[in-house]
C-alpha cells in the first residue's frame, strides 16, 4: 500500500533526474561534434551510441549524487546512499520519455486504488452527510 | 424495554480499515457499524429511547467479546482520538432534535433557549436547523463537518473570546456508559432541566459539577454520548473585516491584555470585536499577519454585504496536498508556496455580514491537510509564535500559523483552560514529512523555552502522561480520572471505552 502511494513520487524524481541527465548529455554533444552527428558506418554509429549511453549513465549517477538530499526524503527509509545513488543513476539513464510513460501507468493505478477506496468508503459509510435525512423536530414527551 | 420497532438499524460497513476525513489516520478496525434511528425522518421520544437501548446492546456485545467500543462523528479530527481496533460506531445518522421549553426547563435556568440534539447531528445541519428557528449557536468552529458530540468532546472552538469553545454552551449530557443504564448529567450548580425530563428520556439523573466538567471534553472515553442539551442564542449577525496588519508591539500587547482599543482594527468604529484571529505566514519577513475581526450585531448593519454563496475554499482544496508533495521534493519552494497557501485562504474582506450559519459554512477542505493546535497563555503568545515561526523556517515546513482567542473553559481537560482567554495557536498546512518534523520540534522547543501549552484534542499532537501532567497539572488529570471511574465503575467498562490514544495519554486507567 505504502509502495503504491509513493511510487508516483519516486517516478517523478526519476523523470526529473532523467531530464537533467539528458540536458547534460545534450550540452556535451553540442561541444563534441563526433558525438553530435549520426555515423554512416554501422560499427562507428554503434560506438557513438555506446559512448552516449555511458555518458547518460555517468550523468545520471552524478546528478543523483547531487540530488541525494532530496531523493532520500522520497525513497523508503534507511537506504544505502551509494547503492541508491548508483541505482537512481542507472534507472534515470533510461530516459525521461520512458519514465513519463511509466508514471502514466502508476498514476492510473493510484487513481484506480483511490477510486476503489472512495467507492468502498461511500458504500461502507453511506453518509456523505448530505444523504442523511433531516428529521422533523420532536418533543421529549410520550 | 422499548418496542422492537423503535430499535435502531445497525449496518455493518464491511470494512477492515477506517480512515478519517483528512486522511491523516488510516487504521485497522475490528467492526465498523453505522447506527440509524428506526425512523430517520421524524424525531420522537420513543425513537430516541429505542436508539439508547440499541447503544446499550452494542456495549453489552463489546463487553461480552472483550472488545473496545468507540463512536466517531464527522471523522474531522486529525488524530486517532476516535480510532479503535474493536467496534467503531458511525453515529452520523443520529440527528434527532428536540426544543426544550415550558415545564421541562428548570426554574433557575436564566440563560438562552435550550435545544436537545442527538449526538450525530452535524454542526452545519445544526446551524441550518437553528437558523430556521431564528436561533444560533453562540459559537462554532470555522468549518462545520464535525458532529456536535465530536466537536464538543474534542473542545472545538472558534475565535469568540467572549463566548468560549463549543463545550461551554452544553448544559446537559446524555451518556450511555454501560449495558444497564444511561445517565443524564447536569452540573448541580447550574441546573437547566427539571428532574422528570431525565426519567422520561429513560436516564438516571446525575447532578454533579465535577462529573459534568470532566465529561464535557472526554473524547469518547466516558461512554457513548447519545445526546446533548445546548443553550443557544437568538440569532445574530456577524460583521466581518479582514486585512493585513503589522505584528508589532502594539498587536502583541493588545493580545496579551485582551484590549484592542489601541489597534487600528478594520470596521471598529469604537466597537470591540467579538471574534479575533490572525493568520501568519512564517516566511513573511515583513512580520505582518492577516487579521480577521467580527463584530456581533442583533440586526444586519446597513451598507454591509451578504456572504457569497459557493466555495472559495473548494477551489484550493487540493492545494494543500500538492504543496506538501512539492515541498518535500523541492524544499526551496516552501516559502513561495506558503505565500500561495496564504493567498488561497486569506483574501481581503470588507464589511461582509451574515448570520452564523451563513458565515461558518459547511466547508469540505479535502486533501491531505495536517494541523496541530496549541492552547497558550495570552502573555506567551508572542514568544510561542516566535518559536513556531523559527522552527517552520528552519525546517522548511509548508505551514501557516494562526492565532485565535477563546474564552477560558470550565471543562476539566478543556485545552482552552487558560484565563481569562486562551490563545489557540494553529499550525496548519499540508501533510508532509517536514510538517511532521515541524510539529515535533515546535512542541519540544516550546517546552525547552518554558512556554506553557496544551494540545488541541482534535488535531495532531504528541500526548504522553508526562505532558498531560505538565499541561493540566496532576490535580486536574486525577480529577478527570476519578470522574471517569465514577461513570465507568468497573475495569471492563474502562477498558471498553479506552483506545491507543487514551493509553498514550495515560487516561485509560
Amino acid at each position: 500500500m505504502e509502495t503504491l502511494q509513493s511510487l508516483p513520487s519516486v517516478i517523478t524524481l526519476l523523470i526529473a533526474l532523467s531530464v537533467a541527465g539528458e540536458r547534460l548529455v545534450e550540452i556535451i554533444k553540442g561541444m563534441v561534434p563526433w558525438l553530435e552527428r549520426d555515423k554512416r558506418h554501422p560499427s562507428e554509429e554503434a560506438r557513438r551510441r555506446a559512448v552516449l549511453q555511458l555518458m547518460a549513465v555517468a550523468a545520471g549517477i552524478g546528478i543523483s549524487a547531487l540530488a541525494w538530499p532530496i531523493a532520500r526524503e522520497i525513497l523508503p527509509a534507511n537506504q544505502n546512499a551509494v547503492a541508491a545513488t548508483l541505482a537512481l543513476g542507472l534507472l534515470s539513464s533510461g530516459g525521461s520519455g520512458f519514465w513519463h510513460s511509466i508514471l502514466g501507468y502508476a498514476v492510473s493505478l493510484k487513481d484506480l486504488k483511490a477510486a476503489t477506496v472512495e467507492r468502498t468508503r461511500s458504500e461502507g459509510d453511506p453518509l456523505t452527510r448530505h444523504s442523511i435525512p433531516q428529521p422533523t423536530e420532536g418533543r421529549l414527551a410520550p | 424495554m422499548p418496542p422492537t420497532d423503535t430499535l435502531p438499524l445497525v449496518i455493518d460497513n464491511q470494512q477492515s480499515r477506517w480512515r478519517n476525513w483528512h486522511q491523516t489516520v488510516d487504521t485497522p478496525v475490528g467492526e465498523w457499524l453505522t447506527v440509524w434511528n428506526a425512523d430517520p425522518n421524524r424525531s420522537s421520544l420513543a425513537g430516541y429511547q429505542g436508539t439508547t437501548q440499541g447503544l446499550k446492546d452494542l456495549i453489552r456485545r463489546a463487553l461480552t467479546e472483550d472488545r473496545s467500543i468507540r463512536a466517531h462523528g464527522g471523522t474531522w479530527s486529525f488524530g486517532p482520538v476516535a480510532a479503535t481496533d474493536g467496534i467503531l460506531l458511525n453515529t452520523q445518522p443520529l440527528n434527532y432534535r428536540f426544543p426544550i421549553a415550558g415545564g421541562d426547563v428548570h426554574p433557575t435556568h436564566a440563560g438562552g433557549p435550550l435545544v436537545f440534539v442527538q449526538c450525530g447531528m452535524s454542526v452545519a445541519d445544526l446551524n441550518h436547523y437553528l437558523d430556521a428557528k431564528q436561533l444560533a449557536l453562540p459559537t462554532c468552529g470555522a468549518s462545520n463537518g464535525q458532529t456536535i458530540a465530536g466537536a464538543v468532546s474534542t473542545g472545538t472552538h472558534g475565535a469568540a473570546f467572549k463566548i468560549g469553545a463549543m463545550q461551554d454552551f452544553v448544559r446537559a449530557i446524555h451518556l450511555v456508559p454501560s449495558p444497564d443504564e444511561s445517565i443524564w448529567l447536569e452540573p448541580a450548580s447550574r441546573r437547566a432541566t427539571n428532574d422528570d425530563l431525565a426519567a422520561r428520556v429513560g436516564a438516571r439523573l446525575e447532578t454533579s459539577d465535577d462529573l459534568f466538567k470532566a465529561a464535557l471534553v472526554s473524547f469518547g472515553s466516558f461512554g457513548l454520548i447519545h445526546g446533548l442539551l445546548l443553550e443557544v442564542a437568538p440569532t445574530f449577525f456577524l460583521q466581518i473585516w479582514r486585512k493585513e496588519m503589522p505584528l508589532d508591539a502594539a498587536m502583541w500587547s493588545a493580545i496579551a491584555n485582551l484590549d484592542f482599543s489601541g489597534l487600528d482594527l478594520p470596521g471598529a468604529d469604537g466597537r470591540e470585536p467579538d471574534h479575533f484571529q490572525i493568520v501568519i505566514n512564517p516566511y513573511d519577513e515583513q512580520r505582518r499577519g492577516v487579521v480577521t475581526v467580527m463584530y456581533r450585531s442583533p440586526t444586519r448593519p446597513p451598507g454591509s454585504t451578504a456572504p457569497s454563496i459557493g466555495g472559495r475554499w473548494s477551489q484550493g482544496d487540493s492545494a494543500l496536498e500538492a504543496i506538501g508533495l512539492v515541498t518535500d521534493l523541492f524544499p526551496d519552494l516552501t516559502g513561495p508556496l506558503s505565500k500561495a497557501l496564504e493567498k488561497i485562504a486569506q483574501s481581503k474582506i470588507e464589511n461582509v455580514c451574515g448570520r452564523p450559519g451563513q458565515v461558518f459554512r459547511d466547508t469540505t477542505t479535502r486533501g491531505k491537510a495536517a494541523g496541530a493546535g496549541l492552547g497558550v497563555r495570552l502573555d506567551q503568545v508572542e514568544k510561542a509564535i516566535g518559536i513556531a515561526r523559527a522552527r517552520a523556517v528552519a525546517i522548511g515546513a509548508p505551514a501557516l500559523l494562526a492565532i485565535r482567542l477563546v474564552k477560558q473553559t470550565d471543562a476539566t481537560l478543556g485545552f482552552t483552560r487558560f484565563g481569562p482567554a486562551t490563545a489557540v495557536i494553529d499550525l496548519d498546512g499540508a501533510q508532509s514529512n517536514r510538517q511532521k518534523r515541524f510539529f515535533s520540534e515546535t512542541f519540544a522547543a516550546l517546552e525547552n523555552e518554558g512556554v506553557e501549552y496544551t494540545f488541541h484534542w482534535g488535531k495532531l499532537n504528541e500526548v504522553s502522561p508526562a505532558r498531560m501532567q505538565r499541561m493540566y497539572g496532576a490535580g486536574r488529570v486525577q480529577a478527570w480520572l476519578d470522574a471517569r471511574r465514577t461513570v465507568l465503575p468497573t475495569p471492563a467498562l474502562r477498558r471498553a471505552f479506552a483506545n491507543d490514544f487514551t493509553d498514550q495519554a495515560g487516561l485509560s486507567a
